[in-house]
């Protein structure tokens, strides 16, 4: 009777192990492969990065990491996310920094006085989809979503994933993802001129939510040692949204963080004839004089040291030579308003 | 909460408590969970679960005890009374207990058809309780058991309780016995694997018929039923068509997830469907489907009308005319009157009461002209117990069923009249092709629900044919029962319709 027992316990533990690798399986497959393609290369990165990148797609589309290793020798990862608010950013950042511990966080401010806790569904699964079921996740799902929402379909992506089965393609079987490490090229350009603003601060951008959340990240960063600077995308924008992303300089100076704005600086960076993909994004020839940026004031300012040479980090590289192989002589094509 | 993941988690630590008790504890253990679950689903509306569980309680305890002073009282007085001042005694005894039965079930009926018709009432915003129909129906039939002395009246309120409140069936049914549910309750259940095992594949198989067919053609019969313009006539048939499909899947899935739920706490709740669109005749169908409502319409309000001296009086004075018609007419007023009742049971609307007019009728008549049947199957030489004929049998009742579902497929008069109109005037049959395209399901949308069918149909002729399909499961080798197991819940996880991309249906039953 013990020995049939527990020969129906271990059918049960077989079946039950053999089910759950189906599932995973199946998840695995059905998932929507943007995060994946995204945030795979963080994952499979086996040395702490330098630097880490955080915001909206205004980041996104202006820091090109593998541009930064080839000019400095240093390694970061762009995390920016399509319409990613100053909250998800907050549990965004300590999601990667249970993986990694950068020397340098920079946080792109153009979300700052954001009164929303995210803008929709899908920038969060995109932001957090990649991110394994842990406690930190279930934090950040539970903190950032109404109970209204679906916030198991964050933790257990297939329950909204299962439905993609009539639209599977061989590619959600290749598991090919980008070795970019998160920036996405823009070939596109809008010819603008570079505005002039007048400088006000939006006093009332300071008191939302966002900036809560925003002031919580710098203050943990800083607690685990943790550089933190703020950047803002060079951008077309109104007098009221810049006066609200002004604001970000209250912040700054509070807690001490440089705060690099790219719209309003005296000595422009980038060409708006030129280099705007469109009003709030520059194109692949305005992240590349970025990107240069970026890496002098890094190096200048923090201790960051050159791993070229390094044997460790040779894919960097070689994900370098196939970027520039795939990107150079794209010529800029005219953005069309869709 | 209703068959949401968090009911699943309630189910499984119900299970382990229900499991780690002491034996005669276990019913503690369903009523704590019955009514968290009621109270947690419904908190306000609580308020008459607990009228009509407290009425029905002291109502047949009051029943019962004015019944055993009737017989106490006559066999006390047995030499002293006479024959007539006993049939007086018994008369005013019976009356007390007619006018109790008929309070409470005035009170009872009449809470369940205010909010069946609240939305002639200024309280449209009332929200039927849920369950409301399936607790009052199931405590209703107890009071007249115990009315009729078929059982005791039960003493213990919290052991009632219970019995109307118990959690797997309270959404949807089945429509219980007393005195086949009851006991079962208070029997010890020792932690059975085959059991649970069985009661989990039950569950699963529900699940997908739900999940997989039922909630997927919802999203194809909604959109055509619900579209004010245009759908040609032929897409109106096939959605009625699809929605058989889908009610039966919906229904019946809801029920075996029930059945499953409550047999691996050992407890086994009445059949509600015997394959219905196996019936030749629609007769032979409520036979088949929901049969623990029309169990309870025949007994509780045919018989009592067919057995009633104004019956015996229509029939024997049709039957000095023709013997035939003083048989069949009456039964058929008491048809169509009980059919009128399961539409009412379900809305007070014109697309239930024609729905239950309809189905009347077609009793009434099939009875009626049987002789003129019989007839024409002699004249033609007709076997109506050949495969033909049941396979012709079959096809009529489902194109009757069909007619009977085009009332209430939109819940109004005017749903039905627009569809209606569009199978007269604008029937079109190739737009079945050329528009099919043009709604939400897609053809892979469809395969799936064709192969979940099949799949469906072949359960269905080996469980007509006898097989006990889940026996013949387990007595497979145990890599096979995994697999096959493995396989329905993959099957079901892939392919059911559930998450934000869709809003699964509601039970549509759980809405009566």
């Amino acid at each position: 009777m013990k020995s049939k027992s527990i020969k129906a316990f271990a059918q049960a533990v077989v079946g039950i192990v053999l089910l759950a690798m189906m599932v995973m399986y199946a998840s695995k497959v059905l998932e929507r492969k943007d995060a994946y393609e995204k945030y795979e290369a963080f994952f499979r990165e086996e040395n702490d990065f330098d630097v880490l990148f955080f915001g909206s797609s205004n980041m996104q589309l202006m820091i090109n990491p593998l541009q930064m290793w080839d000019e400095c020798g240093i390694t970061s990862y762009n995390f920016g996310n399509t319409s990613e608010r100053l909250p998800v950013t907050y549990w965004t950042i300590k999601n990667a920094l249970e993986y990694t511990t950068p020397k340098v966080v920079v946080i792109e401010v153009s979300q700052y006085g954001q009164t929303e806790k995210y803008k929709d569904m899908y920038s969060v699964h995109l932001a957090w989809d990649r991110f394994p079921l842990s406690l930190t996740k279930v934090k950040a799902v539970y903190d950032t979503l109404d109970p209204s929402d679906p916030r198991h379909e964050l933790l257990f992506d297939f329950i909204i994933y299962h439905d993609r089965w009539s639209e599977l393609t061989a590619d959600d079987f290749s598991r090919n993802y980008s070795k970019l490490r998160g920036y996405a090229t823009n070939h596109e350009y809008t010819v603008f001129e570079r505005p002039e603003y007048e400088f006000r601060i939006d006093e009332a951008a300071t008191q939302t939510e966002g900036v809560t959340y925003l002031e919580k990240t710098v203050e943990e960063l800083q607690a685990k040692g943790i550089q933190v600077v703020f950047v803002h995308s060079p951008e077309v924008n109104s007098e009221d949204k810049q006066a609200r992303i002004n604001a970000a300089s209250v912040t700054a100076q509070k807690y001490n963080v440089p705060f690099i704005d790219f719209t309003v600086m005296d000595n422009c960076v980038i060409d708006y004839a030129t280099d705007m993909s469109d009003a709030d994004h520059v194109n692949i020839q305005g992240a590349t004089k970025l990107t240069h940026y970026m890496g002098e004031y890094l190096m200048q300012n923090y201790a960051l040291e050159s791993h070229a040479g390094d044997a460790s980090y040779a894919d960097w590289n070689s994900s370098y030579e196939q970027f520039r192989a795939e990107n150079d002589g794209i010529a800029l094509t005219e953005h069309i308003e869709e | 909460m209703v068959y949401s993941f968090s009911f699943l988690v309630f189910v499984a630590v119900l299970l382990l408590a229900y499991y780690s008790v002491f034996k005669n504890h276990q019913w503690i253990v369903l009523l704590v969970g019955s009514l968290a679950f009621y109270l947690y689903t419904t908190p306000i509306y609580s308020v008459f679960l607990v009228i009509t569980t407290v009425m029905t309680f002291f109502g047949a305890i009051k029943l019962e005890q004015l019944s055993d002073f009737q017989k106490s009282s006559i066999k006390e007085n047995k030499e002293i009374w006479s024959k007539e001042e006993k049939k007086a005694f018994k008369g005013m005894v019976s009356k007390k207990k007619r006018i109790l039965l008929t309070i409470i079930v005035t009170i009872a009926f009449g809470m369940l058809m205010v909010f069946k018709c609240k939305k002639y009432l200024p309280y449209s915003w009332l929200i039927l309780p849920l369950g409301m129909s399936f607790y009052t129906f199931q405590s209703i039939g107890y009071l007249i058991d115990v009315y009729r002395g078929d059982v005791k009246a039960e003493r213990n309120f919290l052991h009632y309780a219970l019995f109307v409140s118990y959690f797997p069936q309270i959404v949807q049914g089945p429509i219980n016995r007393f005195d086949k549910l009851h006991h079962q309750f208070f029997e010890r259940h020792s932690l059975d694997f085959v059991q649970i095992r069985s009661g989990l594949w039950l569950f699963l198989w529900g699940l997908f018929k739900k999940l997989v067919i039922a909630d997927r053609l919802a999203i194809f019969v909604n959109e055509i039923t619900e579209h004010t313009d245009a759908p040609a006539g032929s897409l109106v048939v096939v959605a009625v068509f699809l929605f058989n499909i889908e009610l039966y899947a919906d229904f019946s899935g809801g029920i075996d997830m029930v059945r499953g739920i409550s047999e691996m706490f050992g407890i086994r709740l009445a059949e509600n469907f015997n394959r219905p669109f196996f019936a030749t005749t629609i007769g032979e169908y409520w036979h088949r489907w929901h049969i623990s409502l029309s169990n309870w319409i025949r007994d509780y309000v045919f018989y009592p009308l067919a057995l009633s001296k104004t019956y015996a009086r229509l029939s024997s004075k049709l039957s000095k005319k023709n013997a035939h018609l003083g048989r069949t007419i009456p039964a058929g007023f008491v048809s169509v009157f009980t059919f009128l009742l399961i539409g009412l049971w379900h809305e007070l609307s014109f697309a239930y009461i024609a729905y239950g007019l309809w189905h009347g009728f077609i009793m009434a008549s099939a009875q009626i002209f049987e002789p003129f049947f019989s007839f024409l199957d002699r004249c033609f030489s007709i076997d109506r117990d050949s495969y033909a004929m049941k396979l012709f049998g079959r096809a009529r009742t489902w194109i009757l069923i069909s007619i009977g579902e085009l009332f209430t497929i939109t819940g109004s008069f005017n749903g039905f009249q627009r569809l209606f109109s569009r199978i007269i005037h604008n029937f079109s049959w190739y737009r079945v092709i050329t528009d099919i395209e043009m709604y939400s399901l897609t053809y892979k949308d469809f395969f799936v629900v064709g192969v979940g069918v099949i799949i469906w149909y072949v359960v269905s002729v080996k469980q007509e044919k006898g097989v006990h399909i889940r026996e013949r499961i387990a007595a497979q080798p145990w890599l096979f029962r995994y697999a096959l197991t493995a396989g329905i819940i993959m099957i079901t996880l892939i392919f059911g319709i559930y998450g934000s991309s869709y809003n699964a249906d509601d039970f549509i039953y759980g809405g009566f």
